[in-house]
């Protein structure tokens, strides 16, 4: 069984890489990190910060039109253009197609990381041996730290596009489903850290809003718990025990949106 | 039918002729509208914090670097700002720093015009505190704090205070705690101010703020070397003199010094010295 899975992944992973779509991201990314050594003349002190700024937001913006414009394509295309029978004809079950492409696109995802990552360090490499004073405060741990907590996020929006594509036939709305959880995802916190506050409280919103934010911050994933950009631009130490915490949680949410969409998917109908 | 084929070439060629002088013409009319529209709108935080999703340290950085160049701007043309510029740049910082709440060079730039430029010590101070609630192993808030209690605002109780929880931090200057502790007791307000500007240019490399600090550095040396020689001057005739010009008829000095800000220097009636420019190009008062 997890050989066919395997294989499946593979397959998808095969099929990823042979896009166009993934080098004109990979070459925006770098494009944006090359940015980065042009725009540090205009900062006062802090370098340091801006550097990995950019790149960490670099990473995350290439890894964002990954998922949407790439990851969507290997699932939901599949359903939509029906392409999807061919696979369905060799001897798959429908929770290992699903399973299989789930590993397929955290390759991808994982492949595109290790490129970036190593293409960012590169630039902040070269940054550190020009502004050397500007670059006291800057640590490695702390930046690979938050690479990895933004890998996480992919993990867990990536299981959403598998589950939005289980139960929807339409790409389109697998991609509009799959960026409306992202937004909302990295949004919720700050809306309930709003409402808690003074400023909040003098809003007064009705009872049924406030309910339904309380319902909804369980419901909807907290993507912003994987956003360490801030943390590891001032090279605040983050304790290890946190980095398990996210860990556990991106393995729990996924896992459950995996087992939904395996289950689903197989007694769906498929158009 | 040759000349056929040429029209397409021949329109291109006029066409790439004409584009940068109708692009000359665009860059003044935008300009203008530029220079009407002012400093343009702030979004406030509470929208602007989550829009941003996980980009808010790049934003922050985005921001910062309109809100610098804007400044620079200004320096370089010595073009005039009033009240709501002080507005502007505490809106402007509590934005950036809401987005980034460690962002140290937003909080440092933001506090030292509006304290130095626009006397505006309630905004600078408020977000001094923000930054010394969030930077909590930092010595600079604190020490910043210190300095305008002590330096605008004549308070040293409070001056005392914060430069002790500087000192309590560590990181910083030597003199952080001698000077926290003889805050009560010190006679010139100046030699703190020479000390910080010479600390702060140290640690900046942006050209516009160099050259700020250096003119301010400037005329902060000249107004302590005249307030020595006018209490020389007292210490040999008894009074103060009536005007700068006795320290010259008097030998101590050659020539009456040049103010950076192109004011003119004069004596208060306590014998401490200051000029007309009121140390800044711009004009809060309007």
């Amino acid at each position: 069984m997890l050989n066919k899975v395997l294989s499946l992944s593979i397959l998808t992973f095969l099929e990823g890489v042979r896009d166009r779509a993934i080098f004109g991201i990979g070459l925006f990314a770098l494009a944006m990190m090359s940015v980065t050594l042009v725009v540090l003349g205009f900062f006062m002190r802090e370098l340091d910060k801006v550097a990995v700024d950019i790149n960490l937001s670099a990473i995350s913006l290439a890894g964002l039109l990954v998922t949407f414009f790439l990851s969507i394509n290997l699932m939901a295309k599949d359903i939509d253009k029906r392409t999807i029978y061919c696979v369905m004809s060799k001897p798959f079950s429908r929770a290992q197609y699903v399973w299989g492409k789930y590993i397929g696109i955290l390759f991808i995802i994982s492949t595109a990381f290790a490129v970036l990552t190593f293409c960012s360090s590169l630039t902040i490499v070269i940054a550190k041996m020009q502004y050397t004073n500007w670059f006291k405060a800057f640590s490695w741990i702390e930046y690979f730290k938050a690479v990895y907590a933004s890998f996480l996020m992919f993990v867990v929006l990536n299981a959403f596009i598998i589950f939005f594509s289980s139960i929807t036939s339409s790409s389109f709305l697998t991609l509009l489903f799959s960026i409306c959880t992202y937004i909302a995802g990295q949004t919720i916190e700050e809306v309930v850290i709003y409402l808690k506050s003074a400023n909040g409280q003098e809003a007064q919103l009705s009872e049924f809003i406030q309910k339904m934010i309380d319902i909804l911050q369980y419901i909807l994933p907290n993507l912003s718990v994987f956003d360490l950009k801030v943390q590891a631009s001032h090279a605040i130490h983050l304790p290890l025990d946190y980095l398990l915490a996210i860990t556990g949680y991106a393995a729990i949410y996924s896992g459950i949106l995996m087992i939904a969409a395996s289950l689903m998917f197989s007694r769906r109908e498929l158009p | 039918m040759i000349l056929k084929k040429l029209i397409p070439f021949f329109c291109l060629g006029l066409l790439i002729v004409f584009c940068p002088i109708y692009q000359t013409g665009l860059e003044e009319k935008r300009m203008a509208i530029l220079k009407d529209s002012g400093m343009g709108y702030i979004i406030p935080s509470e929208f602007s914090a989550p829009a941003s999703l996980e980009f808010k340290g790049i934003i922050s950085d985005f921001l910062y670097l309109k809100m610098s160049t804007y400044l620079g701007g200004k320096i370089i043309k010595r073009e005039m700002m009033d009240m709501s510029h002080a507005d502007f740049f505490y809106d402007a910082a509590d934005i950036i720093t809401t987005l980034d709440p460690f962002f140290w060079d937003a909080y440092l730039m933001s506090s030292m015009v509006l304290s130095w430029d626009f006397q505006r010590l309630d905004l600078a101070n408020k977000l001094l505190k923000k930054a010394m609630e969030n930077r909590t192993w930092d010595y600079k808030p604190p020490y910043y704090l210190g300095f305008n209690y002590h330096y605008f605002l004549k308070d040293n109780a409070n001056a005392s205070r914060y430069l002790m929880e500087a000192a309590e931090r560590g990181g910083g200057p030597s003199f952080i705690l001698p000077l926290a502790t003889r805050l009560s007791v010190y006679q010139s307000q100046l030699a703190p101010a020479i000390l910080l500007l010479e600390e702060q240019l140290k640690t900046t490399r942006d050209p516009f703020m160099i050259k700020h600090l250096h003119t301010r550095l400037k005329a902060i040396i000249i107004l302590d070397k005249l307030e020595k020689k006018v209490k020389e001057y007292k210490d040999r005739h008894g009074s103060l003199p009536e005007k700068l010009s006795d320290l010259k008829s008097d030998q101590l000095i050659e020539d009456l010094p040049e103010d950076p800000y192109g004011g003119e220097f004069y004596i208060l009636p306590n014998g401490r010295v200051f000029t007309t420019s009121k140390l800044r190009f711009f004009n809060p008062d309007k």
